[in-house]
């Protein structure tokens, strides 16, 4: 009992000669402090990041660390200054091994290798495996109140060293290849982990070099550089997505900083004043802090509503491009439109000023029969743009949809033999074989008749426009010198894939739909684009008038077309079909083109 | 022009049957010989082997042909430069009638608002005027 009281008075006076008292608290608890809070804080922001969770870990080692040193200082309990002391290297080796992995996780945003792990946990063993034995600790030094270690504990620098230096190559083999913002982050943060280990190192080392225990104390400043470099990768950065006001991390730097002078003020008044400091400095923190967040949000709101201009911007400025490009193809429409109008009106009008002449009567009876022939198809041709034009205007401004009570019962089969006895004279002169394949008991559609007929005759005008002929065109002509006579089947039967449904399919031997045409086949003026150098015959409405009418049927229209083979146009019409319904699918539809 | 005769020999470039029927009738019957192509190698054929007063052109050709390339390639040519070209069109699209006289057309017909007759008056005074000019 009596060398129990002996020893902790000379413990005492042991610590009060190695140490000032007061230092090791101000460096020891706040640094616990500070680094608990921001690895906690970070951590629970993030708690599923691997970074974050690494960073909680290691402010723990180095807290149990501190704390554990601290407690080595400051007891007088041998059991519990050899306990603490003992633990001290494996939670110093393991506190930069996690600056390792941290750094790593923090630049690579993802974890290390297999490999890697195994090799750091490589350089902690030798530490885990010394720990309990007399490698570490050998015995208690009674009138210095301190451990004797054993000179293997020395081993610990190596892990010190080999973790400092890898961090360092690590980051500059990061930083050169990093872009201008990501070099900030790795700088900031490889620069205060380093200065944290450096220190921690030097400050332990000096310790053994000088024999002098108080230099260690200095060490741990290292982590409040860490912890500081930290929290500005925080507030200037949003590392870790952590949004961190500068005058919120500098508030409370400020209160951990003030109040950890109340562990070594000893006068009474100055305790008074230093905690009218602290609670003015909290006061006025507070309202800092509360008007910076204020500030902040409005600039926040700002930048949002800055967006939503930026791109409510662009959206005009892309419905504007939209705009002139429609307002360009309905005036090269127009262009198309009126030269389509009077071609058949020069023609009519021409041959009815040569009949007041008395030209046409001079003439032999087949000459003149030709000329009234000329004025005949002329017309039908008048008529037929004159349709589309109306047609295309009124499905433009709103969608043909047909009306239920006046819906027809047509026979698709009977409709189609009567439209192609009226192709019978044009494909015969043009030597073009038109057939009609209708299968038996094909159901009725309900429909409009009218407009049916105006989407089949479209369908097979275009047909016979594309497909060899006596009559012009170049590749056409060039496959009729091939010896293919041109060839258009026109079938109707039950759709194989729904027997509710008619299918008609109009297929012709023709030249082919060029890759490029097929995407805007159906939309209005597709062909309107440049009429001049890629003019064919048509005002180009005809297939969107086509889709209307068959969509309109709630029916719908498709192509299969090869290049040179050929092409097919299918369309499919419900027997029992619900109109109306899809107008506004088709609506939303025809405006995503 | 045929100096005995008094004939014009004209070239007409078209793509439509029918108003090359109209057209070549007529102006037959106004004294204007006519040839009928619808395309710019066959044209260019016409005019560098024959003598023609006068090209009568359409602009909007069918398979990729048109009037305003085949005005170029006569203007080009040394050898049919100097033949008048009126161009003979329903196409009204201003920037193309624009081109082609900055491409040297010496007149824009359009087809629908004139007769035959009245075109077979023009080309014949084209032709006179021009006739008269160089002499």
């Amino acid at each position: 009992m009596h060398n129990l009281i002996t020893n902790i008075e000379g413990c005492a006076t042991a610590l009060a000669e190695t140490v000032n008292i007061n230092l090791l608290y101000y460096s020891h608890l706040p640094t616990i402090v500070i680094s608990l809070i921001l690895g906690s804080f970070v951590f629970i922001k993030n708690k599923k990041d691997l970074s974050a969770k690494i960073l909680f870990f290691i402010s723990l080692v180095f807290s149990f660390w501190t704390f554990f040193d601290f407690v080595s200082w400051k007891s007088s309990n041998s059991v519990h200054i050899m306990f603490t002391w003992a633990l001290l290297g494996i939670l110093d080796a393991l506190m930069y091994i996690l600056s390792l992995y941290f750094v790593y996780v923090f630049i690579d945003k993802k974890d290390i290798s297999f490999v890697k792990k195994i090799i750091l946990v490589g350089l902690l063993l030798p530490i885990i495996i010394m720990t309990p034995t007399n490698l570490n600790l050998i015995s208690f030094d009674v009138v210095n109140c301190w451990a004797n270690d054993n000179s293997f504990l020395n081993y610990i620098y190596v892990p010190e060293i080999i973790v400092s230096l890898w961090i360092i190559i690590l980051a500059i083999q990061r930083y050169i290849k990093a872009d201008k913002n990501k070099r900030k982050e790795i700088f900031l943060l490889s620069t205060g982990i380093i200065l944290f280990l450096f220190s921690f190192f030097t400050a332990g080392y000096l310790t053994e070099i000088f024999n002098n225990f108080s230099i260690e104390i200095y060490g741990l400043f290292g982590m409040i550089a860490f912890m500081a470099f930290l929290a500005h990768l925080i507030v200037r950065y949003k590392a870790f997505n952590i949004k961190l006001l500068g005058a919120q991390a500098l508030v409370a730097a400020l209160a951990i900083g003030i109040g950890s002078q109340f562990f070594f003020i000893q006068n009474p008044t100055n305790k008074i004043l230093n905690g009218i400091t602290f609670a003015i400095s909290l006061g006025f923190g507070y309202f800092l802090v509360k008007s910076v967040e204020k500030v902040d949000r409005q600039k926040e709101e700002l930048e949002i509503a800055n967006d939503k201009i930026q791109k409510d911007k662009e959206i005009v400025e892309k419905a504007n491009v939209e705009l002139v490009n429609l307002d360009k193809a309905k005036t090269e429409f127009i262009n198309i439109a009126s030269h389509q109008l009077r071609t058949p009106i020069s023609v009519i009008s021409g041959v009815a000023s040569m009949m007041l002449e008395g030209d046409i009567d001079r003439m032999p009876p087949e000459q003149r029969q030709k000329f009234y022939r000329s004025v005949w198809e002329k017309t039908k041709k008048l008529k037929f743009i004159v349709h589309d034009i109306l047609n295309a205007t009124s499905f433009a401004n709103q969608k043909f949809s047909v009306v239920e009570e006046t819906a027809e019962t047509i026979d698709v089969p009977a409709m189609l033999g009567k439209i192609i006895g009226d192709f019978d004279m044009e494909v015969k002169e043009r030597g073009i074989d038109l057939e009609l394949h209708a299968e038996e008991n094909v159901p009725p559609v309900k429909g409009q008749q009218k407009y049916l007929e105006e989407a089949f005759i479209n369908l097979i005008n275009n047909a016979i426009k594309y497909t060899p002929s006596a009559n012009m065109t170049n590749d056409v002509r060039k496959k009729r010198e091939r010896g293919e006579r041109g060839r258009i089947a026109v079938s109707v039967k039950k759709d194989p894939g729904n027997p509710q449904n008619v299918l008609v399919e109009i297929a012709d031997n023709g030249i082919g739909i060029p890759k490029e045409a097929k995407e805007k086949l159906f939309h209005r003026f597709s062909r309107a684009q440049n009429a001049v150098d890629m003019y064919t015959d048509g005002t180009g409405l005809g297939l969107f008038i086509v889709k209307e009418i068959a969509e309109g049927h709630g029916g719908k229209v498709w192509f299969e077309s090869e290049l040179g083979k050929g092409t097919s146009f299918f369309v499919n019409l419900p027997t029992s079909p619900k109109f109306n319904v899809d107008i506004k699918k088709r609506v939303a539809e025809d405006s995503k083109d | 022009m045929d100096k005995a005769t008094g004939q014009i020999h004209a070239l007409f470039v078209e793509d439509d049957p029918d108003q090359v029927m109209l057209y070549l009738t007529k102006f037959m019957i106004e004294g204007v010989t006519t040839v009928a192509t619808d395309n710019e190698y066959d044209a260019m054929q016409y005019l560098l082997g024959g003598e023609f007063d006068i090209v009568l052109l359409d602009i909007m050709l069918k398979d990729k042909e048109s009037g305003i390339k085949i005005l170029k390639s006569v203007k080009e040519n040394p050898k049919t430069k100097d033949i008048p070209v009126v161009m003979f069109t329903n196409y009204t699209k201003k920037e193309v009638l624009d081109e082609a006289a900055r491409l040297g057309a010496v007149d824009i017909i359009i087809k629908s608002e004139t007769t035959p007759k009245q075109t077979a008056e023009k080309i014949k005074e084209i032709v006179k005027n021009r006739h008269s000019s160089n002499r």
